[in-house]
């Protein structure tokens, strides 16, 4: 490990002072690892407050000779934090060093291993816990929201069970999903496979050189999180972190009340009727839910063994009645090394156990109970004077949104269990063989009711609605690695090979029956019902398999830490792929340049790290289902032989034998930089990622293809983007600091393509979405040339005298709404935003903090649909109405009582939003020598406020699929979270 | 010591990777079968899903609606329950649809795969992938689907025109045929499958081409041959026509209402029947989309139907109807509508809300209505208790339609009282008086009693082409019989009516519109097709 110069200048070796001492020397030697227990080469060890210093071997031991009595050892290292030994009776001195996160210099997590910040050549970010979003977080993502350029994390609602959106550097991929592959201690899961506060790091591969790694599932990044972990010769440390939330919504839309309501039915307004009540519907459907969430942890260390054991519980409520999600997440590692470290073992057991509120049939919400909630007559009462919910089911779309969540009983129970394992021989000097086993295993159960008195009996005659479900997957892992160090002079050189199987299995069964004798059994006697013995009801049970094998190779070199080389190859196969496409290869190649380590720049002493990396690198996408290139056979349609219904045979869908991986090439190009000794650090990067193959449900025609569409690779699109990013070390004082960054990132979308030699389409777009009964028109259209996101409706200009749109026709010229053509369609507005701005600040003044998290998004629309049918006087008749409806458009008069609702540019509406996203407010107490060592109570508000020209709930939305900025009309509605906490350690 | 170390780790680590994962990527099915593996035993099985699919024709956006709301029968107005959609229905009426209403779309993807499926099972048939079963031929079979092909190739012909003419199941691009062709190749088909077809009537072939469906299915070919080729056919279409006769094995209801009932499988009526299931045979759903949701209550229905309906009856067109024709009752859903217990007042729930529902005849317009305007669906018999999906079998060809093809053939051919037997005979059910039921020849000669001509605000306002409809009393006659069934699009355009005449909101828009575009996006996907 090479130690700069100037480093060696600073702290010459003991041996060449040894003149000067004038006391008896003692010799204290040790060994400095880090916090894995590999020895660090390269540590400064320094007498405090002297001249006697020396430096670790490239074994990490060390030895010096001090006077007697010399006090305090100070160990220092680039990247990690200094760490001060006081020099009792003995010799020996083993530290460990901590690695400082904010540092380049900071080690961060890269694919099958670690490397120094200082040597990465390509795009990673690094988010270490200290530096994670503060109060009430509910998945990984929330933790680093904010924290990463390009790294887009949104909270589309409040859902208790719900977890953020992702996007990272724009859409790449159309139909496979854009969430990035998860790894959480290099084994696949999800934002919520582990509890936030369990985590220690986050790092986030953004470009294709990074994530080439990962083969077929690198193409949307990669998050890698690391838990937390127990350290050698560590005393035992109890941590407990402990806090409770409570949420508002976060916009109340102004529907009309009771008394407006019956101004309308003064009126004679069609559809408007007074049933004699006054009703909040929104204040009986919602809650002031009260959460909270606890998490122990005990850790601690032997010589050679570590241990942590992990336990987290939240028991969450939502905004909407009922709601809820409670998850207890246990976790076990256990770290040990034997044969003199030759032999290191772990063992990991974790997961979690989690149940929730099943408002809909499978799922946690019914989204028609807050639309409802907005839509029900103001003045029906909740229950009529018999006691019976009042209902009115020949009104299309129309429920009591209290009946549908107290006729309701539902329950999911989810756990999974996480068998991991790791065992890493080192044969020889800076050989580690690893071998990595893990079994990831889910199991759902599902139950669902609806009563008697649920909407579902009385407007579709269930008499009792019952289903259940269970799911179990299994995934295994097998990973096989080998890394080998080598330093030749000013050369050093890490390889990496290796080996990586993983089979998914999935298999799921569900039935539903109806037409219960008493609701009595609410989901728990399936057979009791009538309507599967009448052959009504459906059953199923599914099973799926599939397979992706790969094997791969890195090499990193570098030359006297100026000039980095990374080169990689996976040679990847799933068998989800078609039979002529199995195998694929997914090679990068990166270059980095340390200029602050050349002679040249020595003498500008302001600039303490600067780095130009590029790399270029190819990842791929899988599809999601498996058997697509399969000609697969169903017996699900009957037709009459001779008085019998028979089951056909028929064809599942087109089959596709060519079916393969997405391929996305990505160039990046960055700049690190730190300038006043790390005061000023940050980074830039550009990129410019090219997927091609884009996997689409492809319109085939029809004839000679049985269906007209077919999932095949066809389609390439484009992303270039630019992310900024600088930390500011503003104010250090012993007292008072102030910490801020900024982060922006900016991205530019284009569908390049949507043809290939295969599968043309002739027209050079489709549309996607819909905007649902009675409108009934597709959102927004895809289209060569295009970005994604673009909304595709009628130009609304003007309104007529007689109350009806006025459009904008194809030849530009006004014409009425009612002589629409499809071809007066343009795009009216585009739902993905263009920048995402966030401040970060970290305030310190004695023993307070003060965090400050600001974020925003800009350029771009969200199609309003809570507007587009609630603030158009024709809906009355199917409900209540926001109390704008029948103010004057374009200033002239109110919509007309009988204008159809239509999907026109009125309802789009600039997004951008800037939001003081969170503030959280801390204290750590000064202890003496008491049982408690640590304690910091904290107060924290998230999405506390919200700057915007939007008139919904919250502009933000969807940024993922096709149809971003859809601001759905049946939302889980998006809340403010205030939050009180505690930590202490014991 | 070390190397014992170093060797035991080595055969625990490598074996354990290498001989665990299977590195075979061939993908393990459990929840299906494959084409390559299936082996097919059951002959009925594999020809099952030609027949299955022509249940795809029948729902609110798909042939069904696209033959009646095209026509000067039915009209689907938007209301204040919705049914704008984008104004899909609308443009129906208004023949102003474009190549992307996904009426056209639905249309073709349901007609031609029933061709491909055909295609496919007639290749299977004819290599013994797919065995016959014993006693019955091959040949037969064979017939039998080459039959069901050329139905779907006469609603393709019908209503596309041009349009490609696949007969394999080879993936190239096809062209487009000309409607010459495709007509062609249906007559030479039908006339070469006849021969093989089973003769038997009743239940084993009920729902099936037997050879009495496919010369119905001839005659109606025939019938139009006019419209398709320029070039008459009315010699041959009486001549199946009379086959079916002579062959005595179907004869007319007693009841007309039984032709459209639940239960009305097997039928003595019913030449080719598309049977429909509640559970196992679904698709059948015009109460869904006729009718107010308030009726729920009028037959106990499981569910509801949709906001409150739209496809209703053109007032001009129930204006035609002699009072004393049970038909009109028979046919549509009228006035004031109570629950299952015939006292309790059914309630509208928007624009009329809380007030009785009682169905009016007259509508201001073909775009927008009240929620109570214009008559309904009463036709198909809607089951107390009925589900989303009717059981009523659809009458595809019937009897009297046999007779009505044969009475038109002869009046166009100058026996005009020769046809008026034959439409005496069909209507002699649904007149009370036996006298109000006789038309003679003279009548049949008549024009049309359809009052034409644009409505705005509940009166016709500009009457637009006001000439004669040659045999015009005989186009009303197979309205008053064949309401709901499909069939008055074709009738308008034989009779002349189709792209001259004006009713309620819709206004000539052209010859053209005797047959829809090809969709976009099958064009977009094969621009051969431009």
């Amino acid at each position: 490990m090479p130690l700069t110069s100037g480093a060696t200048r600073i702290f010459p070796p003991a041996s060449g002072h040894g003149s000067r001492i004038i006391f008896r020397d003692v010799t204290i030697s040790g060994t400095v690892t880090d916090e894995s227990g590999t020895p660090l080469p390269g540590v400064g060890v320094r007498q405090k407050g002297g001249q006697i210093a020396t430096v670790t071997g490239a074994d990490g031991k060390y030895s010096i000779r001090l006077p007697e009595n010399a006090g305090t050892l100070v160990f220092s290292f680039i990247g990690y934090a200094s760490q001060e030994v006081a020099l009792g009776n003995g010799t020996t001195v083993n530290v460990t060093m901590t690695a400082q996160e904010t540092s380049l210099n900071a080690v961060v997590v890269v694919g099958y291993g670690t490397q120094k910040r200082e040597r990465v050549t390509t795009a990673i970010a690094s988010v270490k816990s200290e530096n994670f979003v503060k109060g009430a977080v509910t998945d990984a993502a929330q933790l680093i929201r904010g924290k990463v350029a390009g790294l887009n994390v949104v909270t589309t609602d409040a859902n208790p069970t719900s977890t953020a959106q992702i996007n990272l550097r724009g859409i790449t991929t159309i139909l496979s999903g854009t969430s990035p592959l998860v790894l959480i201690d290099g084994v696949p899961g999800t934002l919520t496979t582990v509890a936030p506060e369990d985590i220690e790091s986050i790092d986030v591969l953004k470009d294709g050189s990074a994530a080439a790694i990962y083969g077929t599932r690198g193409t949307n990044g990669v998050i890698l999180i690391t838990t937390k972990k127990g350290r050698v010769a560590s005393a035992p440390t109890i941590d407990v972190n402990t806090y409770f939330t409570t949420q508002h919504i976060t916009r109340r839309l102004d529907f009309m009340d009771a008394g407006q309501y019956r101004q309308l039915v003064a009126q004679g307004k069609p559809g408007a009727y007074d049933y004699g009540a006054n009703t909040n519907w929104l204040d009986e459907v919602t809650q002031r839910p009260f959460s909270q969430v606890y998490n122990v942890s005990l850790k601690g260390g032997s010589q050679n063994t570590s241990y942590i054991v992990n336990l987290n519980y939240r028991k969450t409520e939502g905004l909407i009645r009922k709601s809820n999600n409670n998850i207890l997440y246990p976790r076990i590692e256990v770290n040990h090394k034997m044969f003199d470290g030759k032999l290191k073992l772990s063992a990991n057991l974790g997961g979690y156990q989690q149940q929730f509120f099943s408002g809909s049939d499978g799922g946690s919400y019914r989204g028609d109970v807050y639309r409802n909630g907005l839509t029900y007559n103001p003045t029906d009462p909740v229950r009529d004077a018999d006691g019976n919910w009042t209902e009115h089911t020949d009104k299309t779309d129309y429920a009591n949104p209290v009946s549908l969540l107290e006729e309701t009983q539902g329950l999911n129970q989810n756990s999974n269990l996480r068998t991991i394992g790791t065992i890493t021989y080192t044969p020889v000097k800076n050989l580690d063989i690893m071998l990595l086993g893990s079994r990831d295993l889910y199991n759902s159960v599902r139950g669902y009711y609806e009563t008697k008195r649920h909407y579902s009996t009385l407007h579709d005659g269930r008499n009792g609605y019952a289903s259940r479900g269970t799911t179990r997957t299994e995934e295994n892992l097998l990973e096989l690695t080998a890394n080998y160090d080598k330093r030749i002079g000013d050369h050093d050189f890490t390889v990496l090979g290796g080996y990586s199987w993983r089979q998914t299995n999935y298999q799921d069964y569900w039935m539903q029956n109806w037409d219960f004798p008493t609701d009595d059994f609410s989901y728990n006697n399936m057979g009791a019902g009538l309507a599967l013995k009448r052959g009504e009801a459906p059953q199923n049970s599914y099973q799926s398999e599939n397979k992706l094998i790969g094997f791969f190779f890195r090499l990193n070199y570098s030359y006297k830490n100026r000039y980095l080389l990374m080169a990689s190859i996976r040679r990847e196969g799933s068998s989800k792929f078609g039979a002529n496409n199995k195998y694929g290869n997914f090679p990068a190649i990166s270059l980095g340049w340390n200029i602050a380590n050349e002679a040249f720049m020595e003498n500008a002493t302001f600039v303490s790290a600067l780095k130009l990396r590029g790399g270029f690198g190819i990842t791929g996408t899988e599809p999601i289902d498996p058997y697509m290139s399969l000609n697969r056979l169903n017996f699900d349609t009957y037709t009459l032989i001779d008085g019998q219904w028979i089951q056909t045979i028929n064809p599942s869908t087109n089959a596709n034998p060519d079916l393969r991986w997405e391929k996305k090439e990505e160039t990046n190009i960055g700049l690190d930089y730190g300038f006043l000794d790390n005061r000023i650090t940050g980074s830039i990067d550009l990129y410019k990622r090219t997927t091609r193959d884009l996997l689409l449900d492809y319109t085939v025609p029809t004839p000679p293809y049985l269906y007209n569409t077919i999932r095949a690779n066809a389609a390439s699109m484009e992303n270039k983007g630019i992310e900024f990013q600088v930390n500011v070390a503003a104010i250090d004082q012993k007292d008072f600091q102030w910490n801020t960054s900024l982060n922006f990132s900016t991205n530019k979308n284009k569908l390049l393509s949507l043809s290939d030699k295969n599968f043309q389409l002739a027209s050079g777009y489709f549309d996607a979405g819909t905007t649902g009964e009675p409108i009934q028109q597709a959102i927004s259209r895809v289209q060569i040339g295009q970005p994604i996101g673009n909304f595709w409706g009628f130009r609304s200009v003007d309104i007529d005298d007689d109350g009806h749109w006025i459009i904008e026709g194809k030849d530009g010229n006004p014409k009425p709404i009612a002589d629409q053509q499809a071809d007066d369609k343009q795009i009216i507005g585009n739902g993905l935003p263009k920048h995402y701005l966030s401040w970060n600040n970290t305030l310190n003044y004695k023993n307070f903090d003060l965090n400050i998290t600001m974020r925003g998004a800009f350029g771009f629309q969200i199609l309003n649909t809570a507007r587009m049918f609630y603030d158009a006087p024709v809906m009355l008749t199917r409900g209540n109405l926001l109390s704008t409806a029948y103010d004057n458009v374009y200033g002239k008069r109110p919509l007309a009582d009988d204008q159809s609702l239509n999907y026109v540019s009125y309802y789009i509406e600039d997004g951008d939003y800037w939001k003081i996203d969170n503030i959280t407010l801390g204290y750590n107490f000064t202890l003496g020598k008491m049982a408690i060592k640590a304690l910091r109570v904290y107060a924290s508000g998230s999405n506390l406020i919200t700057f915007t020209g939007y008139k919904g709930i919250d502009p933000e939305v969807r940024v993922v699929g096709l149809t971003p900025g859809l601001d759905d009309k049946n939302r889980y509605p998006s809340t403010t979270t205030y939050t009180l906490g505690a930590s202490f350690t014991f | 010591m070390k190397s014992i170390i170093r060797y035991t780790l080595a055969l625990l680590l490598t074996p354990a990777v290498f001989s665990a994962c299977n590195n075979d990527l061939d993908e393990t099915v459990f929840s299906d079968v494959t084409e390559q593996t299936y082996n097919y035993k059951d002959a009925y099985q594999a020809m099952g899903i030609v027949y299955a699919n022509m249940r795809n024709l029948f729902g609110h956006t798909n042939f069904y609606m696209v033959q009646e709301t095209t026509s000067d029968e039915l009209v689907m107005p938007a209301n204040p329950s919705g049914w704008d959609d984008g104004g899909i229905y609308k443009r129906m009426h208004l023949h102003t649809w474009n190549s992307e209403n996904p009426q056209l779309l639905n249309m073709w993807n349901a007609f031609y795969r029933g061709v491909i499926n055909a295609n496919r099972v007639i290749e299977q048939l004819e290599t013994d992938k797919v065995p016959a079963p014993s006693g019955v031929s091959k040949e037969a079979l064979v017939a039998e689907m080459r039959t069901a092909r050329a139905f779907f190739y006469w609603l393709i012909c019908d209503n596309f025109g041009d349009a490609p003419l696949v007969t394999t199941t080879a993936t190239d691009l096809p062209e487009k045929a000309s409607r010459r062709q495709i007509y062609d190749f249906i007559v030479t088909e039908l006339t070469a499958a006849i021969p093989s077809l089973n003769e038997e009537a009743g239940r084993p072939m009920y729902g099936r081409f037997n050879k009495w469906a496919a010369k119905a299915l001839l005659a109606n070919i025939y019938l139009n041959a006019q419209v398709y080729t320029g070039e008459a056919k009315w010699q041959e279409c009486l001549k199946e026509c009379n086959d079916i006769i002579i062959a005595d094995k179907y004869d007319l209801e007693a009841v007309f209402r039984d032709v459209f009932k639940t239960q009305n499988e097997n039928s003595p009526e019913i030449v080719f029947a598309i049977p429909f299931d509640e559970n196992q045979g679904g698709g059948f759903f015009v109460d869904m989309f006729s009718w107010h949701g308030a009726l729920k209550d009028k037959r106990n229905m499981q569910v509801t139907p949709w906001g409150s309906g739209s496809a209703m009856g053109v007032s001009q067109f129930i204006d035609t109807y002699d009072p004393a024709d049970k038909r009109l009752e028979d046919t549509w859903l009228m006035g004031p509508q109570f629950a299952l217990d015939g006292v309790t007042p059914l309630k509208g729930s928007y624009d009329d809300a809380g007030q009785n529902l009682v169905f009016t005849k007259d509508l201001p317009d073909g775009l927008f209505t009240g929620e109570a305007e214009g008559y309904r669906m009463n036709k198909f018999d809607v089951r107390v208790g009925a589900r989303f999906d009717l059981g009523n079998d659809f009458p595809f060809f019937r009897y009297a339609q046999v007779l009505m093809m044969k009475a038109e053939c002869l009046l166009r051919s100058g026996d005009e009282d020769g046809a008026a037997l034959l439409v005496s005979e069909v209507r002699d059910r649904s007149f009370t008086d036996p006298a109000k039921a006789t038309v003679t020849g003279a009548m049949l000669l008549q024009n049309s009693g359809y009052q034409y001509g644009f409505v705005q605000n509940y009166n016709i306002v500009d009457p637009g082409h006001t000439g004669a409809v040659q045999y015009g009393r005989f186009m009303d006659e197979l309205g008053w019989e064949f309401a709901w069934e499909a069939q008055r699009r074709r009738d308008n355009i034989r009779f002349g009516v189709f792209t001259t005449k004006s009713w309620l909101s819709h206004k000539p828009q052209g010859t053209d519109r005797t047959v829809f575009m090809i969709p976009q996006s099958a064009v977009n996907s094969n621009p051969k097709l431009q």
